[in-house]
């Protein structure tokens, strides 16, 4: 029941901060959260986050049903394979996730217009140089909620986060 | 156990196929009752963020810009004072009501109009609107300021609207061009002044014009209206500029610079009949 409660509540408040900070400066906390808190929490519990969560998204910003998700599986897959190459929790880290964030932009405006709208956007160098300014932001952010996560970190779950 | 096992670790696999058979669902009729019921939770907390988020927004350009607010701030006192002298309380008075009468004439008299303020625009020049079927708002409907046409609603939920600009990849229509010289505001045979058809498409940063005929007498800074089937009246759309022709072509092009910065819009209003 706590779990519940606590879920909804924490859901409600990144709705609000995730639409406010994509109306101020177009930045995604969700996708900080979820490279942060994969593999880190239940299976279960996060891919319910990432469905409902895509599913408002599409919802408020009336684009197809599935189209962030679809984004946030593709940038799973290469986050997958990045950490194959580069650790997760060793010193150069932060390259994976700074690629991933990278690639959740791109493609969120480039599968957003060619799946919905059957057109390809041509990229700009503003766009370019924005996505990268906000990519170098997001890792600073990334790095304080894995230290927010492994503060709640139970010594013999092996890396589990305590919800009680 | 083996099945969990297998699940776990080809877990992003299964979000990626589900996610594209949630994609494919989406396509259908049924997705609208997935939708509303989120759009009437969530829609009120995007709404009370994007405002929050928007007021925010101003105070920070307020701010980074503050040296010129000063500038103004200064130029406006030196006008205010001189404005005194000259006894300026009547004429901008007379001025007003100036404005206000060219507005009620321009605005379409048989339309009826809700008023939507703009929440967000999207990189790939769509509009969001803070009103929504729940104020009548339908797909398809016009949004327009006064006679100037600011682009088709294709998305609607209960208290927002997506809008989608001429701009956008997607947006072609039909259009006549007609000379400069034309006074709108004058009950004219519009039909009688076209000098030329053509079709125009959204570039993304700019409108492209095509298919003007080859032989017409079009000029720089024509004006350029809308007249299709997808809007039921003729409105502005933008002025002519940058005719390019072929001699080889059929044909001449052109870009049409529309009337105002649609990124500086703030409020619009929807022709909900």
């Amino acid at each position: 029941m706590k779990k519940v409660l606590l879920f909804t509540i924490g859901f409600l408040l990144l709705v609000f901060f995730e639409s406010f900070l994509l109306h101020v400066f177009s930045f995604s906390l969700f996708i900080i959260l979820v490279l942060s808190s994969w593999k880190k929490i239940e299976d279960l519990p996060f891919y319910l986050f990432i469905t409902l969560f895509s599913i408002v998204f599409d919802t408020v910003l009336h684009t197809s049903l599935g189209l962030h998700m679809i984004v946030i599986a593709l940038v799973l897959l290469v986050t997958h394979l990045l950490w194959y190459l580069i650790p997760r929790d060793g010193v150069f880290g932060f390259i994976p996730v700074f690629l991933s964030v990278f690639l959740y932009y791109i493609l969120s405006y480039l599968l957003i217009s060619l799946l919905q709208d059957r057109v390809l956007i041509p990229f700009t160098w503003d766009f370019v140089l924005n996505t990268f300014i906000k990519s170098l932001l997001s890792i600073p952010v990334y790095l304080g909620i894995q230290r927010g996560i492994s503060f709640f970190r139970k010594d013999d779950t092996g890396g589990k986060i305590k919800l009680k | 156990m083996e099945d969990e096992k297998i699940f776990k670790k080809y877990s992003y696999l299964f979000c990626l196929l589900f996610s594209v058979i949630l994609f494919f669902f989406g396509q259908t009729s049924f997705s609208k009752s997935i939708k509303y019921p989120f759009s009437y939770i969530f829609n009120p907390i995007y709404l009370s963020a994007t405002q929050a988020g928007h007021s925010v927004k101003s105070w920070a350009e307020a701010l980074l810009d503050a040296s010129s607010y000063i500038q103004e701030y200064n130029t406006m006192r030196e006008e205010i004072v001189r404005l005194k002298i000259e006894n300026s309380e009547r004429l901008l008075d007379y001025e007003e009501y100036n404005s206000l009468k060219e507005h009620i004439s321009n605005a379409d008299k048989k339309g009826e109009y809700t008023e939507a303020k703009i929440l967000h625009l999207t990189n790939q020049n769509e509009i969001i609107l803070n009103r929504g079927a729940d104020s009548g708002v339908k797909k398809g409907d016009a949004v327009v300021i006064g006679r100037v046409f600011v682009g088709l609603v294709i998305d609607v939920n209960p208290k927002t609207s997506l809008v989608r600009l001429p701009l956008h990849t997607s947006s072609s229509y039909e259009v006549v061009v007609i000379p400069s010289t034309v006074n709108l505001n004058e009950k004219l045979h519009l039909d009688s002044f076209v000098v030329s058809k053509g079709v125009v498409l959204g570039k993304g940063e700019e409108i492209k014009i095509e298919n003007l005929g080859i032989n017409s007498s079009v000029n720089s800074g024509d004006i350029v209206l809308l007249k299709d089937e997808k809007v039921e009246d003729i409105l502005i759309l933008g002025s002519l500029v940058g005719i390019t022709s072929n001699p080889a072509s059929t044909q001449k092009n052109g870009v049409v610079e529309p009337i105002f910065d649609y990124s500086n819009i703030l409020t619009v209003f929807i022709k909900t009949k």
